[in-house]
């Protein structure tokens, strides 16, 4: 083809070639009729739509020269597909009240999400630039589920029954298009049918010609906040289900840190309403009567309370007491013995020294936690 | 508005899909924007999707709906391609099913059947990709043997044909001496047969040192001295056209053979002995007789090691006259009377029972042979070089780049193609030939006509004739990027100059590695 283009019209007949791989199955296997290993396209169509199959070829691992397809992917298609539809029912359900004034939260949630956003689509754009189509998949694929769905709309979520702020329902559906608009090549069913669904449409307004959005202004500075307030809200809700307390109980959080974090000052509101806290409060000294835990810089610290399950906590702590000092013990023989610390590595022996100091720390760390309960 | 609890996936895709088709959004014609352009590589008319065209129709389908969303003017071209032996195949089963045989029609007879079958299971697959939700120009589908493709590749040949890059060789071919005709791979069925395996004695003499295979002494004293070398054959007769004995370099058995020559009983021809790890040292005696004029392994042995060849056979199975025995006797007659004849001589070491597979002609039943013939070819070398460079200069990228080294491989070594194809389902050759073994190139026969006039003075229009055989499906699959706009038949018209060069070619790797011509 290379070579006819050059005769005949005096140029290349192509800028690009992509070259697509050999479809096996998830065993490496090459698909034919005689070993049953070939879905036929059409059945997989109808049993995980056409948007699902598209995801799941598309989400298939190259391995080597090869594509490895395993229907186990058209089925995270149409669970992908499942998750966007249920987003948009859990927005479309929302009351709107005019009256209502925007809420801090909301207001960094729709700062934060139009920033991430931004950031993706950047990203995004870049891969197809570069022609890795799966990888543009995989960056749009987490900007929905992850960040949309597990984050945005958490955050904007207003109590079971309570209606919601206009602005905020005006952003949420802007995102929502974007959102769209970037599934669109991947999903193009799903995606045109909720375009019609999120509001009135002129005629000819429609997703398949709609404007490939563009990013936004980038906040760098929020972004870059977001992560340790994450970390921060998942640490809660470990310590939550550790200690068998009801998501529903407040948690009163005491924070010690150096200087001003900015995940607190710009999150803290976000943090309290994905958390349950009932307030984040700065504190200087440690606190007695108290669970201590550390997510990066943040020391935290939640007061002991009645419906914590004391007794369980304390078995649980001198067990890993007992262990810790078992494992202690055992470092410490090794260290003493005279023949392993001259014949080893010096890099050994460094390890062993650091699992020592390590264990001790620890040790310290839960004999605190006992003296607290 | 009451929002269903899931999605409805079925009614939302045909929905859709036939309100895209309706608004005409898959429709480009060239204006003012960025042409954003996208081919599809033609699946064959006959096939139906799996999951290779599924995967490789998404990403066409994501890039070209992204292009059409960034304001581009995205043109998604579809179509198939003939596929000569597949379709041609697929038609041979039909008639036979209906009782018919291809052997009992004539060329326009079988084409016609040929293309009511094509129309009516003919791109069942474009219908397929719909479901996909492929977002294809359908208003553009083309098909590579429709009438101006067609006249673009004929026109093609006869450039090439006049600028020296085609001409015509020696192919081997699988030959059926009951049709008299060259037939495909698909066309041969295999049988396992009981045969016997002849162990026949070859004379090694020095390169100078005389020898006459008519004298027995002398061949006693050779055996005696145990200066032969033993090969083992189930085609006797073929011995005949032998013009070499191959054995392998590290055989410890015949290191000491290096500069021999081996005496071919009967026709007394010497020939060399080559070396090459082609052999395999534990079959027969390790020793392989080498004839290139029948066999195709033998064929390219004896292109490596510049080998004569010695077509010992006539094209109705019997012996020719370069046999030099034999002459006018069956093939098969033959194998029984050398077998007596060369035991008579002393060269019959030991005969074997020995179960083979031999190839049957599909059609008449009759024992194929490998047979050179003549065939039509691209010279490659120099045509491909431009091809070469543009990939190593980047001016076409590949994706993954990690390939451009295989392709830089493969087209430094490229072999010239064989383009013709023994068959009735594609663009004839338009090549024609006199009755006294004149041949040209050109389009019509009212032209080949006044040609062979001038070479042939009294060559009247009956006693011409068109090449038989038809092209292969990449001559009309390579310039698919050109023909689907018309880039031949209206070299300038708007559309080639507005959607040509494509912005990304899909390709599928098993055609990348099967050696397509590029």
């Amino acid at each position: 083809m290379i070579m006819a283009g050059y005769e005949y019209r005096g140029k290349k007949p192509f800028n690009n070639v992509y070259l697509t791989g050999i479809v096996r199955d998830k065993q490496g296997r090459k698909m034919s009729k005689s070993l049953g290993n070939s879905p036929d396209p059409l059945d997989l169509i109808t049993k995980y739509s056409a948007d699902g199959v598209r995801v799941g070829m598309l989400l298939s691992s190259p391995a080597g020269n090869d594509l490895l397809f395993d229907e186990g992917l058209c089925e995270q298609g149409r669970n992908f597909s499942n998750k966007i539809w249920n987003a948009f029912r859990l927005v479309k359900g929302w009351e709107v009240d005019d009256k209502l004034a925007q809420t801090e939260v909301n207001k960094i949630a729709i700062e934060w999400f139009n920033s991430r956003w931004s950031e993706s689509i950047l990203e995004i754009n870049d891969h197809y630039e570069k022609l890795r189509i799966s990888d543009a998949l995989m960056s749009s694929y987490k900007l929905v589920w992850d960040d949309f769905c597990a984050w945005y709309l958490e955050l904007i979520k207003p109590a079971y029954q309570q209606p919601i702020d206009a602005a905020t329902l005006a952003s949420t559906i802007t995102f929502f298009e974007r959102i769209l608009c970037t599934m669109h090549p991947f999903m193009p069913f799903i995606t045109e049918e909720l375009w019609h669904l999120l509001k009135e449409r002129k005629a000819g307004d429609d997703i398949i010609v709609a404007h490939w959005p563009k990013s936004e202004k980038i906040n760098t500075e929020v972004l870059a906040a977001f992560p340790l307030a994450t970390e921060l809200i998942a640490e809660i809700r470990n310590f939550r289900q550790s200690k068998g307390l009801s998501p529903k109980e407040a948690i009163a959080l005491k924070v010690r840190t150096k200087g001003t974090s900015k995940s607190l000052t710009l999150f803290g509101d976000a943090i309290m309403k994905l958390a349950n806290l009932s307030s984040i409060e700065a504190i200087s000294e440690k606190p007695s009567d108290t669970f201590p835990f550390v997510v990066r810089e943040l020391e935290c610290f939640i007061p002991i309370s009645e419906n914590m399950d004391k007794e369980g906590e304390k078995k649980r702590l001198t067990d890993e007491l007992t262990y810790t000092k078992g494992f202690l013990q055992s470092v410490m023989n090794k260290l003493g013995n005279e023949r392993f610390v001259s014949n080893a590595k010096p890099e050994v022996v460094a390890a062993e020294e650091k699992k020592k100091s390590d264990a001790e720390a620890k040790i310290r760390a839960i004999e605190d936690a006992l003296t607290s309960l | 508005m009451e929002i269903s609890k899931t999605f409805q996936a079925e009614i939302a895709e045909t929905k859709w899909y036939s309100y895209w088709m309706r608004q005409g959004y898959f429709r480009s014609v060239p204006d003012e924007r960025e042409p954003y352009t996208i081919v599809i590589p033609p699946p064959n008319v006959t096939g139906v999707l799996h999951m290779g065209h599924m995967m490789n129709n998404t990403l066409q389908d994501v890039m070209i709906r992204r292009a059409r969303m960034l304001g581009k003017n995205a043109c998604w071209v579809p179509g198939t391609d003939h596929a000569s032996i597949a379709t041609e195949a697929k038609v041979v089963q039909m008639l036979r099913e209906k009782g018919i045989k291809k052997s009992d029609l004539s060329r326009e007879e079988f084409l016609k059947y040929a293309w009511e079958w094509k129309e009516k299971y003919g791109g069942i697959i474009l219908e397929q990709l719909k479901k996909l939700g492929a977002s294809c120009d359908w208003d553009r589908t083309r098909f590579t043997m429709e009438d101006d493709l067609s006249e673009a590749v004929i026109d093609v040949f006869i450039d090439l044909f006049k600028k020296g890059y085609i001409y015509r060789g020696m192919r081997m071919v699988n030959w059926d001496p009951a049709g008299l005709t060259a037939v495909s791979d698909e066309e041969v069925i295999h049988k396992e047969v009981q045969s016997k395996l002849v162990y026949v004695s070859y004379v090694l003499v020095d390169k100078d040192e005389p020898f006459d295979a008519a004298d027995k002494n002398a061949l006693q004293q050779k055996i005696d001295a145990n200066e032969v070398i033993t090969i083992a054959t189930v085609r006797p007769e073929t011995i005949l056209g032998d013009t070499g004995v191959c054995v392998h370099p590290e055989d410890p058995r015949y290191t000491h053979l290096k500069g021999k020559y081996a005496i071919i009983p009967m026709v007394n021809r010497r020939v060399p002995i080559i070396f090459d790890d082609y052999i395999l040292m534990e079959f027969g005696t390790g020793a392989l007789k080498v004839t290139p004029a029948h066999d195709i392994n033998d064929y390219n042995l004896g292109l490596k090691h510049k080998l004569e060849v010695i077509d010992t056979l006539n094209a109705d199975g019997t012996m020719s006259n370069a046999a030099g025995f034999y002459i006018g006797e069956d093939r098969f007659v033959v194998r029984k009377k050398i077998v007596k004849d060369l035991q008579e001589m002393g060269h019959v070491l030991k005969i074997e029972d020995y179960t083979n597979k031999v190839g049957y002609s599909e059609r008449t039943d009759a024992v194929i042979e490998p047979r050179l013939s003549l065939q039509w070819f691209v010279r490659m070398k120099e045509f491909s070089k431009p091809a070469l460079n543009a990939v190593m200069d980047g001016e076409v990228k590949l994706i993954p780049e990690k390939f451009v080294n295989t392709y830089r491989h493969w087209m430094e070594n490229v072999h010239d193609w064989c383009i013709s194809r023994q068959l009735w389902w594609g663009q004839r050759i338009p090549a024609w030939y006199d009755n006294k073994g004149n041949v040209v190139v050109c389009k019509t026969a009212e032209e080949a006509l006044l040609l062979l006039q001038k070479e042939n003075n009294g060559v009247t229009a009956s006693d011409i004739r068109q090449d038989e055989d038809v092209l292969d499906t990449w001559f009309s699959s390579w310039l698919w990027p050109i023909s689907v706009f018309d880039g031949f038949k209206d070299p300038n018209n708007k559309d080639i100059n507005y959607y040509y060069p494509l912005t990304i070619w899909f390709l599928p790797l098993k055609f990348y590695f099967s050696g397509l011509p590029e």
